[in-house]
């Protein structure tokens, strides 16, 4: 069998030390570059602008919406599209795991970027869904409702502010919205 | 934190991931860095070809693989950010053409196709005697001289380049077996 790792038998001669260079300039030279290339993308957590969330109780298809208010920044728009495209959802206790489409992007009437993520769901009463990083660790968001009485059509939409590593969900509003278009 | 939950975070845009690897790495890829570059530039210069080094390995993020070791993606990243800078300068880096042509692409377009390469450089690597593999590595990626390297192994120098060339004709078959061929070859 092939050695893969035998790069980690060589370690370059003369390995610099801190008295060569300093790893706080590079870090935060890094930080400046990505700032300067991408807007405002900073090393630390970064809140982003409201998530918009709209959680589906369809008699037919049980479809879940999940828009996304990116912040205009695209690579953070990129960002969240990645970390949601597995979720983990709890419905009625019991989690169910999905991938996450992406089914619209756009601006809205606000001037802000979205992106719409649909997954399934067979239920079409009640839920909690909780929308976790790729590997289950660092929840995003966590949304849960009681049993809603919605017309065909209509969602229940939640505006939060997240944290972009998870921490510190807020909400800020909810109420009886109308689909978006797939 | 693993290297492999590392990357895969770092797959995931997690800036704290990349934090945590540019502290772990930074020594790695400064020097190799600081090899290639010699005197020509000043320490703070260098720092900021490290820092585009990260940027790069930023960008390409969602083409690496988990399972393979992150550090010769650093070495290739940390080579051409130095040689781009050098060139930047006017400055010629004299080292042999192969690797460069294999691992110089500046387009993050082609970074899928370079980590195809990269990865397939490991494979055929894997697959040599530790004496051409240290030499392979030790050249190119870390930017060592011949001279330096030969006294390392005990060696002389001509048969340490012999080793060299040898190895790099192994890797050009087993890339061009594979489809990749060297424009210069």
């Amino acid at each position: 069998m092939k050695d893969l790792n035998w790069n980690e038998r060589f370690v370059p001669r003369n390995m610099a030390d801190e008295d060569d260079f300093s790893i706080d300039s590079i870090s935060l030279s890094v930080q400046n570059k990505l700032e300067n290339e991408k807007g405002h993308i900073t090393m630390t957590k970064k809140r982003i602008k409201p998530l918009l969330i709209v959680a589906a109780a369809v008699a037919t298809a049980a479809v879940s919406m999940i828009s996304v208010n990116a912040a205009t920044d695209g690579a953070i728009a990129d960002a969240v599209e990645n970390t949601v495209s597995k979720v983990k959802m709890f419905i009625n206790g019991e989690e169910v795991e999905a991938d996450a489409y992406l089914v619209d992007s756009g601006v809205d009437e606000s001037g802000n970027e979205y992106s719409v993520y649909r997954f399934d769901v067979d239920d079409d009463t009640s839920m909690a869904v909780a929308v976790e990083e790729g590997e289950g660790e660092g929840t995003l968001v966590q949304y849960e409702s009681d049993e809603l009485d919605l017309s065909d059509g209509e969602y229940y939409r939640k505006d939060i502010t997240m944290e972009f590593d998870g921490e510190n969900v807020e909400e800020e509003q909810s109420g009886v919205t109308e689909a978006p278009e797939e | 934190m693993t290297e492999k939950r590392l990357i895969s975070k770092l797959k995931n845009k997690d800036k704290k991931a990349l934090d945590i690897l540019i502290k772990e790495y930074s020594p790695y890829v400064y020097t190799i860095v600081r090899n290639i570059i010699g005197q020509a530039m000043s320490k703070e210069d260098m720092e900021e070809v490290a820092a585009d080094c990260f940027i790069r390995l930023w960008q390409i993020s969602e083409k690496l693989d988990e399972n393979r070791p992150i550090s010769p993606y650093l070495a290739a990243c940390a080579r051409n950010c130095a040689k781009n800078k050098l060139r930047e300068l006017h400055t010629d880096y004299c080292a042999d053409e192969l690797f460069e042509d294999i691992v110089s692409s500046d387009s993050i377009q082609d970074s899928y196709e370079v980590s195809q390469q990269l990865n397939l450089i490991t494979e055929c690597l894997g697959g040599l005697s530790d004496t051409e593999q240290e030499i392979f590595v030790r050249f190119y990626y870390y930017g060592e001289k011949l001279r330096e390297i030969s006294e390392m192994l005990e060696i002389s120098e001509s048969a340490c380049k012999t080793k060299l060339c040898r190895t790099r004709e192994k890797l050009r078959k087993y890339l061009a077996e594979r489809g990749y061929t060297n424009e210069r070859s």
